[in-house]
């Protein structure tokens, strides 16, 4: 029974078509997937079904009768909720408020809020889904992947007919992940509808009944999940045959570059001991929270460990900062590319030369000249799309944004890079990009630390792979040698795991 | 279709074009209206005092103009500076010389400033709350050292700082001037008027990329400690005694200027050269009511007025930069 039906929608930005003659229906009851690259229109679907902005032509209909959302708010009225990528909560207030947020009043007795209701309501609420959270805590206190439930919990609150997930899973860990596929299999047993947008293509197979394929802003292929093959989504989606996702990469490895022994900081990380070796990819998998990124932390300066020691290229050496790090041959392209990375009212030039002009001045003024050509260069070198260097960097795709993020890195000529889920929220295109350099960086002799959640990534890309649970090591793979259930085994603690010596 | 396109595109090109000039346009506004109404305005005499009032605040302005930009406010820098200038009067009674009167000035200067940043740093308080508290510590230091009375007999080092001329040219204004090109450069092209951007703009990826983020923030306050100083001189000077009422409203003024010239509150960007205009457009209005006979007190509602909708402007820009934003 069609619930939703979209018709030859079109959107312009001006001179730009973001959207070209776009139609699709959604059935009662089942999850519809959007697929397709950064970019491709999904995100301005998505808003004009939330009544964010009209659509310059075409129709819809919302349970046989014309729809035309005037905002956001209006949508939610109407039966339309969705789960936002970017967290919209007040980190201040309780669980219970913010799932509630803006219907309190529903809440009150003789017109006086009482929280206990809200709290009450709440977790009944969480015991239905089985979500695994505290109505009474403070958001502020919780993880991004707790914060993501939270906002997913809203989401379902309303009781909509239908729900728009952007992304749901890009902050949630394994665990959580499978919470939320039992809440989407529940939501659709109800008669609620899913239109689902994931860059993740495994999650596509395991959830939606349906996918519709965005390129470039039309609506290009539409077809059932069964009979589909990965090859064929991603073929879809990127509009061009992608041979191999993770290139192979061959590499004989020289001299160790970086050593850890027994590496620990308080309550996070403990006994942490490895090598890695010019040309190498060492890989980091594990659960959200396992301390992978603490880990990377401490070597670089940004929250220095303060037990055992780091030599680079045989020499022990001290990071108490991020420049000591880079002063030492170390880089990161951090995980959180909004709060730790993106200067957001810096240029592109300013964006990338970040960590790196103080090297270029001479006598206490920047060498812009250097900046402008050494700039020039790793956009070539790094194929980033852009109108050039001196545009602001919100005109950059995330794709092309985490682009600058590498460069960033690079500038500095590190002997080491550490790249913290290099390939969150990217497109597929710039995905095997970045993938083609941290191969062709191998190449040069440099050593890379790869840290990823998605374990295909992190297992085709790695020549090595450590499995962090806990703030420890507890596995070692060589390339090839465990499977990927194994190695998820080992993350959630299931199987005996040997203890690995550095 | 395509014409009207083409047309909307371009309102929001020179509404953009008129935001990000807006001080300069004023400028000139003012200017022509001045001419136009008065004929006192164009008299040599009235526009050098206009010159030598903004020298004052324009020195100060550059100072602020990297406090702003690094995302920090100071309450406390009118009586840190009225504080000043009562110790330049104090020494003054002494036999010290000038130069060191100076210099020991410029330190307070330097070191009250700093300490409001490294009190922020430490025990990560917002800027606001710690100068307002400091405000008040530096008015009663001051009601303290002057018993609160003014200070005249002032030495002649600091009396040509405020009233001297080279060639025809008053030496504060060219003091501003030397202030506004040096702060400037440091500004736009040194590693740490980079710095400054960076931290105002995004403190986290500013301390990942290696960047100092705490040291930077007292470098700035620094900054501005000095240049507070310099004004505190330059003000005394100018009426040859030190006031203990002196710099009252002189933050108004500044942020006001700062943010009319374009750097924005809440940091991130910034120019110097822009407070230069951001000065003279306050300057002019007070100049202007003056020469127009309006009351000082309409003065003061029209000067609050006027912040008000450098402030609306502020934030109307950036509304319009996301609207850009969302296009592409």
């Amino acid at each position: 029974m069609k619930i939703l039906e979209v018709k030859g929608i079109s959107k312009n930005f001006y001179q730009t078509h973001a959207l070209t003659d776009v139609s699709f229906e959604l059935n009662k009851g089942e999850v519809l997937a959007l697929a397709g690259e950064n970019g491709a229109g999904k995100s301005t679907m998505m808003n004009i079904l939330l009544g964010s902005f009209p659509p310059t032509k075409g129709t819809m209909t919302l349970n046989g009768k014309p729809y035309e959302p005037k905002s956001p708010s209006d949508a939610l009225q109407k039966g339309i909720s969705m789960i936002h990528q970017e967290l919209c909560l007040v980190p201040s207030m309780t669980v219970a408020d913010n799932v509630w947020i803006g219907r309190c009043r529903q809440f009150a007795k003789g017109g006086i809020y009482m929280p206990s209701l809200c709290e009450e309501r709440t977790q009944k609420l969480f015991d239905d889904y089985e979500m695994d959270l505290n109505p009474r805590e403070t958001v502020k206190n919780l993880s991004t992947a707790q914060m993501q439930m939270v906002e997913i919990a809203r989401a379902i609150s309303y009781g909509s007919q239908i729900v728009i997930m952007d992304e749901p899973t890009s902050a949630l860990s394994d665990k959580e992940v499978k919470v939320l596929y039992k809440i989407i299999r529940r939501l659709t047993k109800e008669g609620v509808s899913v239109l689902f947008i994931s860059h993740k293509l495994e999650e596509v197979f395991e959830l939606a009944d349906r996918v519709t394929i965005f390129r470039d802003g039309h609506m290009v292929e539409e077809c059932n999940v069964e009979g589909l093959t990965m090859e064929g989504l991603i073929n879809g989606i990127a509009g061009r045959k992608v041979e191999n996702l993770y290139p192979k990469l061959s590499m004989e490895p020289g001299n160790v570059l970086l050593e850890v022994k027994n590496l620990g900081r308080d309550g996070v990380f403990e006994d942490v001991s490895f090598q890695v070796r010019a040309g190498e990819i060492l890989g980091f998998a594990g659960l959200v929270g396992a301390g992978r990124t603490e880990i990377m932390q401490g070597i670089y300066g940004i929250a220095p460990a303060n037990r055992g020691e780091i030599y680079v290229e045989g020499e022990k050496v001290e990071n108490r900062s991020p420049r000591q790090g880079l002063n030492h041959g170390i880089a990161m392209v951090t995980e959180d590319r909004l709060r730790q990375g993106v200067v957001k009212k810096m240029n592109v030039q300013m964006n990338m030369t970040l960590a790196y002009f103080y090297k270029i001045c001479k006598g206490g003024l920047i060498n812009t000249n250097k900046e402008d050509k050494d700039t020039d260069e790793m956009v070539k070198e790094l194929h980033v799309k852009t109108a050039g260097s001196k545009m602001p960097i919100w005109s950059l795709s995330g794709g092309n944004q985490q682009k600058v993020m590498i460069g960033r890195a690079l500038m500095t000529a590190p002997k080491v890079l550490i790249m913290d889920e290099p390939t969150r929220g990217v497109d597929v295109g710039a995905k095997s990009e970045i993938y083609g350099y941290c191969n062709k960086l191998a190449g040069q002799g440099m050593a890379i630390l790869l840290i990823s959640s998605d374990l295909p990534e992190v297992m085709g890309m790695s020549d090595r792979v450590l499995v962090v649970r806990k703030g420890r090591i507890v596995a070692e793979h060589k390339r090839g040698e465990a499977t990927a259930e194994e190695i998820m085994g080992e993350m959630f603690g299931l199987m005996n795991t040997k203890e690995t010596e550095g | 279709m395509q014409q009207k396109r083409k047309k909307k595109w371009s309102k929001d090109t020179v509404l953009i074009f008129f935001l990000k000039n807006r001080a300069f346009l004023l400028v000139i506004l003012f200017f022509i209206m001045l001419m136009l109404t008065t004929d006192t305005f164009l008299t040599g005499s009235n526009l050098m005092s206009l010159a030598r009032q903004i020298a004052a605040n324009g020195i100060i302005g550059v100072g602020y103009t990297f406090l702003l930009a690094s995302d920090s406010v100071d309450l406390s820098a009118g009586y840190m500076m009225c504080m000043i200038g009562i110790i330049s009067g104090l020494l003054s009674q002494t036999a010290l010389p000038f130069p060191l009167i100076l210099i020991i000035c410029i330190a307070v200067g330097m070191f009250c400033s700093s300490m409001n940043a490294v009190i922020e740093n430490k025990f990560n308080l917002p800027p606001f709350l710690v100068t307002l508290a400091m405000q008040q510590i530096f008015r009663g230091t001051l009601m303290l050292l002057s018993n609160g009375s003014p200070i005249s007999n002032l030495n002649e080092g600091i009396i040509f700082m405020g009233q001297g001329y080279i060639g025809p040219i008053p030496f504060s204004v060219l003091l501003m001037v030397v202030f506004i090109v040096i702060g400037q450069i440091i500004f736009s092209r040194t590693q740490f008027g980079r710095n400054v951007i960076a931290v105002g703009g995004n403190p986290e990826a500013a301390r990942v990329s290696g960047i100092n983020v705490e040291r930077t923030r007292v470098y700035v306050s620094a900054l501005l400690g000095f240049t507070i100083a310099i004004m505190a001189v330059v003000s005394c000077g100018r009426v040859a005694s030190a006031q203990t009422t002196l710099g009252g409203d002189t933050v108004m003024d500044i942020i006001a200027a700062v943010v009319i010239g374009g750097t924005p509150m809440g940091g991130g960007s910034g120019t110097v050269g822009g407070t230069l205009f951001g000065c003279l457009v306050i300057g002019l209005i007070s100049n202007g009511l003056n020469l127009l006979k309006v009351s000082s007190y309409w003065q003061m509602v029209s000067k609050g007025v006027i912040i008000l909708v450098a402030v609306v402007l502020d934030v109307y820009s950036e509304r319009i930069y996301e609207r850009m934003r969302n296009k592409e």
